[in-house]
């Protein structure tokens, strides 16, 4: 998912940077990690891990303050890219 | 133990109630979703609430109503002793369908959340059950 060339928040931006960067990085999250590991990023880059979703949080709020410049996702997880809502 | 609620809204909906945690431990947010059993998102809330509950970011999806944010939340349903941390969606304009249905709705719940539970429905209500009966 590319940011449009529009100037986004930084909030935002910092999300993209991180979204791309789970996309890129997921085969080698999927490959490196345990199924259902926590895996956390700050600013595109694998930062921590953990078991457990507590565990990952406490690391990473000694890693960056600023909690917008972090992301978590779990290795092994079909996430959706692009998903059809049908409600309505 | 269950969560049992007659349909709602015009059409009429299955719903549950579900509790959020704000992100700031000042308190919970009680609110009613509808159960989209082919939704595939877990849940998807306006991106006002997701900021009251968000712990951390997780993914962007990009979706037909437009990018939904997704965050970390605590969701509760305290009657069925349910409490898990679970992705939550920001996406404004699947509220508005919800409310469309009924103004009490504030969003939906979609598959990824059921498979938590067991779930049904009849001439008149929908149900939740959590727990292993033994």
């Amino acid at each position: 998912m590319r940011a449009s060339a529009k100037k986004l928040s930084p909030r935002l931006n910092a999300r993209y940077v991180n979204n791309r960067a789970f996309w890129r990085l997921k085969p080698y999250i999927d490959k490196t990690y345990p199924p259902g590991q926590y895996i956390g990023l700050v600013d595109g880059k694998i930062v921590a891990d953990a078991a457990d979703f507590d565990t990952l949080d406490k690391k990473l709020k000694l890693i960056e303050k600023r909690r917008d410049h972090s992301m978590v996702m779990q290795a092994g997880v079909n996430y959706l890219r692009k998903a059809i809502d049908l409600l309505g | 133990m269950e969560q049992r609620n007659p349909y709602k809204g015009a059409p009429p909906r299955p719903w549950i109630t579900v509790v959020f945690e704000k992100a700031d431990g000042s308190g919970k947010i009680t609110k009613q979703l509808i159960v989209d059993t082919g939704g595939v998102a877990a849940i998807r809330i306006s991106r006002s609430l997701l900021f009251k509950i968000e712990i951390r970011p997780a993914d962007l999806q990009k979706t037909n109503f437009g990018l939904a944010e997704g965050s970390w939340v605590w969701v509760e349903i305290p009657e069925l002793s349910f409490r898990k941390q679970m992705v939550a969606y920001g996406l404004d304009r699947v509220v508005a369908a919800a409310k469309a249905s009924h103004p009490d709705f504030e969003g939906s719940v979609g598959l990824p959340f059921l498979r938590e539970f067991e779930y049904g429905g009849d001439e008149n209500e929908f149900w939740l059950r959590y727990g292993h009966a033994s």
